[in-house]
């Protein structure tokens, strides 16, 4: 801005320009907030140039005071901004230093001793991962008894008493009732017994829950493990639907590119039956030592609800047929997280743990 | 099951691409859970001919032997004394190794340069005999310089290691495999192995089974004189006889047939026969024996031979065990019979084998006994082959813990109408164990038998065939099954052709008619064809094909699994292949969803981890010790058989394992522990549950209770961690405050012992610091939908009360902590430290929140107005009590009351106790007028009930 020499009376020139930029320099020098407001009131107060030169004014003609005054106004404006703009400057500097005061080196935090949030359990979570994958296909959640009776465990599953194929399962039987009437479930399929009969039709059910058999423990064993089994009982349910699921739930939880593929086997209580292998996580099918070069990594069983059972819950067969599966929870996070030794899940070691 | 390769090719031409059979064989279900490439293991190994043996001057344990491997003459020096000029032994040159891993270098011995090794049996790998050289047989035909493998053929093979399911009896056998193989591959098996072609009905029959004990029949064998009469079962011995049989038991043996066999020399069997076994996986004995174990293995018919002369009155008889009889087993066990049930339905009766004197020599199809066994001594041989029946030989199996490879075919079921067969081809084997190696190719007999005996020519027949007796009771048949193609094409998922399901069935077997049309199924039929019915109906069904939808199947004899239309499906998707059947996802008219008890635990859970608790998984069979060592009470569930002692009840608290944990941490140096796990409690249910449960009246056997165990272990915790963790929870959970019940304090809440007492046991707690959590009276009482509830409640109904006890919150004894060594590291906690606990039955705490949530309070939009009371308060009134008077005294204006501060007097006595009591209004600020009232009133009724004043 220009400030133009003005002429005032008493013969002496009041050069504006001049006094704006001697302040200018003046507030520049400032460096503290109370000096800024001392030299604030020196350069706009009466006995400042400016105050001297507005005391004037009223002795000046029209014309020479209109002019002069809105130098001085200006130039008071332009004094005032360059204070605020230098206070401005001064704080920051002051916050600047007072944050510096307060540094911390991240590094030199020291970690409570305590971890502040848990952990879940890898089988609980893994089984919570699985359960939602069948919720999202349309099947409900059901759990079932950790003691059962025969019946359930093995009769209403087409495995009549000393029928060869028990020794699929090694049981735990329990001093109650008469010999061996009693037992820890030796797999979940007794739960699809107490679906059934609670007799709502049709059924889309997962169960998940624990099992035991009479395994001395070792890095693939424990005689304690879970497993999760499904049943779907409709109308006009076939084996090619068993393994649309099968292949659907496969790519939903152990992610695109993985399949699925049954093979024959046996259970008494399915017809046909069929062994479900996926493609093996570590070689993705190429094969590896993991699936001994096959691609395919064994997962569990499946096949079509024996008509036998369906007798045993009494479900009329001519209407309804439908398809069972089963695997072990534990075994899928054994393959999901690459657990070397099974007996870790169960030793609650916090080291352990808090890598989940 | 080992199946080689070279076996399986007697049968059909298979291709030698192992992958495409091992793919074929796993995609019908015989599982290849191995493939061993074996190698003969004679690479470079040569016959050679003795030509001179001289000694060595100053050597008195070796000699120079100078042999003609079709090199030349080569100068080997050996230590063998077993042979002599003229006979042909196995030479291994320099540079082969050997199967035991030795490789033959040049050597000098006493001076002599032994240009390679002439070896023993044992260092070739082709059996245990170590005793000197292995000597071909001293026949001209064996030309020197050939190699050894083709000279005793064997040749390099491939064996398939097949995982084999329970239901398959047909598949233990070389030939059952080769059949399913076969058929699948779309090769033709070789004619001679076609039943009815020669290897069928011998003396089976038809597969007929008429009769029961006493229709014996003698049978006779074109070609072989009979020398003795066959005798009835029951009858006296003729003065002819060599054999008497008894049949006391057909229900547990309804087919026995026995064959004699004399003038049998007893010998090492010859080399493939040996291999056969080896890579078969089993152990070669004598030939005898060894041709046994071959049919068991080729044709899968275990069969048993006894030493005729051994046994007493040349008679075997078959009957049910008498209660605690006893006999010792080939393996030199003594096995005590009939001695414990095997479960339902078990009449204690093991099938057991006698002799004329009614002592048993052998367990019915399981083992024999070594009082009969074949011996180098055994002239003539009694051949027993029998069909027992498969559950008796599965229960006395289980009993005695004892399996062997018979047992485990007899129990799936052999073929009862191949017997004939077995018995045929073990004479047959028999016989090829005594031809020469010029026969065939077949190697001679290299073994040294005690007789050293010459090999003998068929000709000269070594073993007489005497004659058979078979007895027959009734004899299971595969009864014709109706399959409706339509129905099995609905199971499957395809649409196959009648002709099409009718070809895969009968290439493995099976009889196949199509009905006319117009027959339908029984409902629920699978087994049973069905009645006639007129067109109209037929059309109904959905059956319109002329040709009819019905096939009945009859399953071979050897496929006793088949009984039902599902398993006539299963056959026919094996044989088209699993693979083939396209995948269709069903479409659930459901919504999927958790249940309220499984959404609310999963929160529960992240609730409880968010305090910083791990998630633990403890065993469910535990230790009896462990549940004295917190006290706890009443009786456990026993494990009838468990894996150990200390791992032998079911637990009744989550408390002990926890402890066990956070003590294996404690000592891994981790200072700071809080464990929690949910899982499952299982109380010793009364005798009538039990009861009720086995008769099927209720669904579950125990009232198995799902609990929330969380254990407090940072260095600082105690019970009001615990207690912080019950607050948070209510909160969550939209509950009211739980009541704290604590010993000592008078003005307690009635209990109502909801449930079993674990559920409401202060065991193992310190009973100063500890006390029940109860669901006080302002629980909002919980009726859910169907589904909602806990699934361990299957047998229980029903709202929580006011007063039920839910679980316990407190402190674990310090007694119990040191037991369980969980104090911690004794230079950080000199005393041991506290140890905080909750347990909470799921069952109760979830059942019990709103499954849809209570309404939510509005909040005041004027300021609140705080009243700070501090009262002076004797040791034996609760807390609890104050703030219940103080929530009663400030009526609707009341936010809450909180307890802020307590300090305890040096006395010991009293305390202080200062409690907030927070006030707002919905609809106005509060008056000074107001808020002196409340204050008022709070003082008059705290010193009306309780006698408690402001502190002074």
């Amino acid at each position: 801005m220009e400030h133009p020499a003005v002429e005032i009376d008493m013969g002496r020139n009041v050069d504006v320009g001049r006094i704006v930029q001697e302040a200018q320099s003046a507030i520049a020098a400032v460096s503290d907030l109370d000096a800024l407001a001392r030299l604030r009131n020196s350069l706009l107060g009466k006995g400042s140039a400016l105050g001297m030169a507005r005391s004037s004014l009223g002795k000046m003609a029209e014309d020479a005071r209109r002019s002069l005054g809105a130098a001085i106004e200006g130039a008071r404006k332009e004094i005032e901004q360059s204070v605020d703009q230098q206070r401005k400057v001064i704080e920051e500097k002051a916050r600047i230093l007072r944050i510096e005061a307060d540094r911390l080196d991240l590094t030199e935090w020291t970690e409570a001793v305590a971890s502040q949030r848990g952990h879940l359990q890898l089988v609980q979570r893994t089984r919570d991962e699985l359960e939602d994958v069948f919720v999202g296909m349309g099947f409900d959640v059901v759990e079932g008894p950790e003691v059962e009776t025969d019946w359930y465990n093995f009769e209403a599953l087409n495995i009549p008493p000393a029928h060869p194929a028990r020794g699929m399962w090694d049981t735990f039987y329990l001093r109650l009732g008469d010999p061996e009437t009693v037992l820890l479930r030796t797999h979940t399929s007794p739960t699809q017994i107490h679906v059934m009969e609670s007799g709502e039709l049709p059924i889309y059910a997962v169960m998940p829950g624990r099992c035991y058999r009479r395994d001395t423990p070792d890095s693939r064993h424990l005689p304690a493990f879970h497993q999760i089994e499904g049943l779907v009982v409709d109308e006009g349910i076939s084996f090619a639907n068993l393994a649309g699921t099968i292949e659907d739930f496969t790519g939903a939880y152990f992610g695109s590119g993985m399949h699925s593929r049954l093979r024959p086997s046996y259970f008494p209580f399915t017809e046909p039956s069929a062994e479900f292998e996926v493609t093996c996580a570590i070689c993705r099918g190429e094969g590896c030592r993991t699936c001994s070069h096959t691609g395919w990594i064994e997962l569990g069983g499946c096949g079509m609800v024996h008509p036998a059972v369906f007798e045993a819950v009494g479900i009329d067969t001519e209407r309804w047929s439908g398809f069972a599966f089963g695997f072990g929870i534990d075994r899928c996070a054994q393959m999901r997280y690459q657990i070397p030794d099974m007996r870790v899940l169960q030793e609650n070691d916090y080291r352990w743990m808090r890598q989940i | 099951m080992k199946a080689p390769l070279s076996w399986l090719r007697d049968f059909a031409p298979f291709e030698s691409d192992v992958s495409l059979l091992a793919d074929t064989l796993s995609d019908l279900g015989l599982v290849v859970e191995g493939i061993d490439r074996i190698r003969d293991g004679l690479d470079g190994v040569l016959v050679a001919r003795v030509l001179d043996i001289s000694p060595i001057p100053g050597a008195e344990k070796v000699r120079s032997i100078t042999v003609d491997a079709g090199r030349g003459e080569e100068r080997i020096v050996c230590g063998a004394w077993n042979f002599s000029v003229g006979d042909h032994v196995a030479l291994a040159p320099v540079g082969t190794v050997l199967p035991v891993g030795m490789e033959i270098a040049a050597r000098k011995i006493r001076g002599v340069e032994s240009r390679g090794m002439l070896c023993s049996a044992y260092e070739l790998g082709l059996s245990e005999d170590r005793e000197g050289l292995l000597v071909l047989g001293n026949q001209d035909t064996v030309i020197p310089g050939t190699s050894l493998s083709e000279a005793i053929g064997i040749q390099q093979d491939t064996v398939f290691d097949l995982a084999l399911e329970g239901n398959r009896p047909d598949a233990l056998s070389i030939f059952g495999v080769a059949r399913d193989l076969a058929a699948r591959m779309g090769i033709a098996l070789y004619d001679r192995w076609l039943d009815g072609s020669g290897w069928g009905g011998w003396f089976d029959g038809e597969g007929s089974s008429a009769g029961g004990n006493g229709s014996a029949r003698g049978a006779d064998v074109a070609g072989h004189d009979i020398y003795a009469e066959d005798i009835l079962p029951g009858g006296t011995p003729t003065g002819s006889s060599v054999a008497h049989v008894v049949v006391d038991s057909i229900d547990l043996c309804p087919r026995f047939t026995a064959s004699v066999f004399s003038a049998v020399s007893v010998k090492e069997s010859p080399a493939w026969l040996a291999r056969r076994l080896t890579l078969a996986g089993m152990r070669p004995i004598n030939n005898i024996v060894d041709a046994s174990n071959y049919v068991m293995l080729e044709l899968g018919q275990p069969t048993h031979p006894y030493d005729l002369d051994l046994l007493a009155d040349h008679t075997i008889r078959v009957r049910a065990s008498r209660s605690g009889e006893k006999m010792v087993t080939l393996d030199g066990v003594e096995r005590v019979l009939g001695a414990r049930s095997t479960g339902p339905g078990d009449d204690l009766r093991d099938c057991v084998i006698c002799d004329g004197d009614d002592i048993p020599i052998g367990i019915a199809g399981i083992m024999g006994g070594a009082s009969t066994e074949i011996s180098a001594s055994t002239r003539n041989v009694l051949l027993e082959a029998a069909y027992f029946q498969p559950m008796a030989i599965s229960r006395t199996s289980k009993r005695l813990a004892l399996r062997s490879e018979a047992s485990v075919r007899f129990e799936r079921g052999c073929d009862p109408y191949a017997i004939g067969r077995a018995v045929r081809r073990f004479y047959d084997i028999l016989l090829k164990t005594y031809e020469d190696p010029s026969g065939d190719g077949m190697a001679s007999s290299y073994g040294k038998g005690p007789d050293d005996e010459a090999p003998v020519g068929i000709a000269e027949r070594p073993v007489m065939y005497l004659g058979s007796l078979d007895t027959r009771g009734d004899l299971p048949r595969t009864a014709p099954i109706s399959v409706s193609v339509s129905r099995l094409n609905g199971l499957l998922g395809i649409d196959l052709a009648t002709r099409a399901i009718m070809d895969r069935l009968e290439r493995i077997g099976f009889r196949c008619t199509q009905l006319p049309a117009g027959v339908v199924l029984d409902a629920g039929s699978g087994g049973v064809a069905g009645a006639m019915v007129g067109s109209g109906e037929a059309g109904d069904s959905g059956i319109q094909d002329s040709s009819g939808d019905i096939i009945e199947v009859t399953p071979p004899s050897y496929r006793p699994d088949v009984l039902r239309e599902a398993d006539v499906a299963e056959e026919v998707a094996r044989h088209i292949g699993y693979s083939s059947i396209v995948p269709r996802r069903p479409r659930s008219p459901k919504v999927g969803r958790l249940t309220g008890y499984h959404r609310r635990r999963r929160l529960l859970r992240e609730v409880v981890a968010g305090m910083g608790a791990f998630e633990a998984w403890c065993p469910t069979i535990v230790d009896p010790e462990s549940h004295l060592a917190i006290g706890l009470r009443g009786m456990d569930v026993t494990v009838e058989n468990p894996l150990n002692a200390e791992e032998s009840v079911l637990r009744r608290s989550l408390l002990p394992g926890l402890l066990r944990s956070a003590a294996y941490n404690i000592e891994r140096r981790e200072d700071a522990v809080r464990l929690f796990e949910i899982g499952r409690i299982f109380p010793y249910p009364d005798t009538d549950r039990v009861n009720k449960a086995l008769a099927r009246s209720i669904a579950q056997v125990l009232d198995e209770r799902e609990m929330c165990g969380v254990l407090f272990a940072w260095p600082e915790d105690g019970v009001r961690e615990a207690l912080q963790l019950l607050s948070e929870i209510s909160d969550t959970f939209g509950l009211q405050r739980f009541d704290i019940f604590q010993q000592g304090y008078a003005d307690g809440l009635p209990i109502h012992e909801e449930g079993p007492s674990e559920v409401y046991s202060l065991a193992g707690l310190n009973p100063s610091r500890s006390g029940l959590v109860v669901a006080s009276s302002e629980m909002p009482v919980q009726s859910d939908a169907v589904g909602e509830c806990s699934p361990t409640s299957l047998d229980r109904a029903g709202a929580l009360q006011p007063g039920t006890a839910i679980g316990v919150v407190g402190e674990v004894d310090p007694d119990v902590v040191a037991h369980f060594h969980a104090g911690g590291i004794s230079a950080i906690h000199p005393d041991g430290r506290r140890i905080g606990w909750l347990q909470l039955d799921l069952g109760l705490l979830l059942d019990a929140a709103p499954a849809k949530g209570e309404p939510a309070k509005p909040i005041s939009r004027y300021p609140s107005t705080d009243i700070d009371l501090c009262f002076t308060v004797p040791r034996e009134i609760a807390a609890a009590k104050i703030s219940r008077l103080l929530r009663t005294a400030a009526g609707d204006i009341l936010e809450y009351v909180k307890l802020i501060d307590v300090y305890q007097f040096g006395d010991g006595r009293d305390r202080s106790l200062t409690f907030r009591i927070r006030l707002s209004s919905l609809d106005h600020t509060l008056t000074d007028t107001e808020i002196a009232e409340v204050r008022s009133r709070c003082l008059d009724i705290l010193e009306r009930e309780s006698g408690v004043t402001l502190r002074g």
